[in-house]
Parts: structure tokens; sequence; C-alpha cells
């Protein structure tokens, strides 16, 4: 590991991108409609993304946490 | 003796499940089961930097494409570290004009290539060797193919390997040699003697002899 770690490996326009597919909430198949991106880095970036603490899984739908919505 | 006979390799085989993973990539942490759904071309290089991969990686970002039109991914492999990764497409980028869109797994520990056979030890010493691994959407290994450090391997033979495979799992047929999109296909051979008996006169298909008939899709 390099000297430091970031909080996730996406870009901030990545980063931005999801958070806005996911303002009102959605499922893996609306987000992946949403940002039009293969449904592998869309799983990859959604588990980045519960992982920092952006967004939350409720019910096999994704909302943005406090963090998430903070940072739109 | 040596490590390799006191620890046998298991290498995975056609029809197998595909081994899992959990890998950092050039774009971000993947599991192997964010790709279920879709089916996956996994392939090994042995460096960074190197001249054969070089001409790979171009050839293979030029099928890329097609091959997400036949909802298929390309996931490379080596051992070398993300930065190296990251530092490798942004030269290509920069000698070939060609932007690197699929992943590159960073195996630094060589656990995936490890599990996936990928190193041969007296062609590619500690590097990965040349490997391909076709994967179906449910996660199952389609076929595998190796080549040597040398030796680039064809593009074409691989988006043809992905179609006929593809082809058979829809169609329920087989694919002669040479076969390409848009051949005729062979039908799966007689399985019992009456079956034979009426195979050799249905009409349906192109019965060149009882156990050999091809039809159109």
């Amino acid at each position: 590991m390099p000297c430091g770690k970031n909080e996730t490996t996406l870009a901030p326009s990545q980063i931005e991108l999801f958070l806005t597919a996911i303002e009102n909430s959605g499922n893996v198949d609306q987000i992946r409609e949403k940002v039009n991106l293969p449904v592998f880095k869309v799983r990859s970036a959604l588990r980045e993304l519960e992982g920092a603490g952006y967004i939350e899984e409720v019910n096999e739908e994704y909302v943005l946490t406090d963090k998430g919505m903070a940072s739109l | 003796m040596s490590e390799e006979q006191q620890n046998p390799i298991s290498l995975p085989r056609i029809g197998d499940k595909a081994p899992n993973f959990e890998v950092n990539t050039t774009q971000g942490p993947v599991k192997l089961e964010d790709y279920k759904g879709s089916w996956l071309v996994l392939f090994s290089h042995p460096a960074d930097f190197t001249p054969v991969c070089t001409t790979e990686f171009v050839a293979f970002q030029e099928i890329y494409p097609e091959l997400r039109e036949l909802n298929t991914e390309l996931l490379g492999l080596s051992v070398d570290s993300v930065q190296s990764h990251i530092a490798w497409v942004r030269n290509i980028e920069e000698n070939f004009n060609t932007k690197i869109e699929f992943p590159v797994i960073a195996d630094l520990s060589k656990e995936v290539a490890t599990k996936y056979g990928m190193i041969h030890p007296n062609d590619s010493g500690t590097e990965a060797s040349r490997a391909v691994f076709v994967i179906d959407d449910q996660q199952v290994i389609k076929s595998i193919i190796y080549y040597p450090l040398t030796t680039g391997r064809n593009m074409a033979e691989i988006v043809r390997l992905v179609k006929a495979l593809q082809t058979t799992v829809k169609h329920q047929v087989s694919t002669p040699a040479n076969w390409t999109e848009g051949d005729d296909v062979l039908v799966p051979p007689p399985a019992s003697q009456q079956q034979a008996e009426e195979r050799a006169n249905d009409d349906s298909v192109e019965v060149i002899d009882w156990y050999l008939a091809k039809k159109k899709l």
C-alpha cells in the first residue's frame, strides 16, 4: 500500500454520478440504468459507497445517508 | 521433493464453477460475483511494460466493444501493482491513442493467478502466463486457453470462441471447425439406434451421415 489511503477508489465525478442516481433511492438495476455503466462496476461502486458511509441498503434498495445527502 | 510436488496445484477445468476472488483493480475493488449475469473473459499477462503484452492490451481494447455487445466483460490480470497498471495503461494511451476501458487485477499476492493455474514456472517463472478463461453468466468456466510468454493471442479467435460458446448455450448445438457466426451448426449426434434411424431421414437438417448433421440457425 502506498503512502496513504483514499476513502474509496471512485473519482469525485463518479461519486457524484452515483449519488445523483440514487438520490430518490433505487435498486441495482435502476441505478445501473441511470449511470449507464457495466453491472460489475455498479456493484463495486455501490459496495464502496456503502463502505464509506455515503449510502445504505434498505430492503434491497439503496438510499443516501446524511453524509451522502450532504455530499450532493 | 519440490514445492509443487508437495503441494500440487489444482487447476480449474472446463465445467467447474469459477474460483471466487475479491481483488483490487485499476477500476476499484471487484469480486467475481459482481459479474453475475454477464459473461466474463478473464485473462492474464506476464508483466506490465513488456512488448507482447502491450500489443495484446491494445488488441484486447479493440475487441472490448464487440464483447460488450455480447454481454461479455473483459478483466485483465498480472502480478503487478495497481500503480504499475495505472502507469502502463496511461503509457498505452499516450503511445497508441488507446484508452484501456476494462479493469486490470493487481494480483501481487498471486492468489488469483494460483487459483486459476495461470503461473507456469517452467515458462513464465513467477509471472503469469497468457491464460484466457471464458466464464459464463452463471460463473461456470466454459473454455480455457493458454499461450506461452512469446506468443500474443489472437483476438478474433477469442471473439469467435465467445460467440460459439453462447450459440451452443442458446441453441443446444455444437459448432464445427472454423465456425464463424452465420455458418451452419451441428446438431447433437443420435444417442440411440432409433434416433439414428430417424435422423437419417430427418428433412429438417442436412444429414451427411447418421452421426453428422448440420442445420441453419
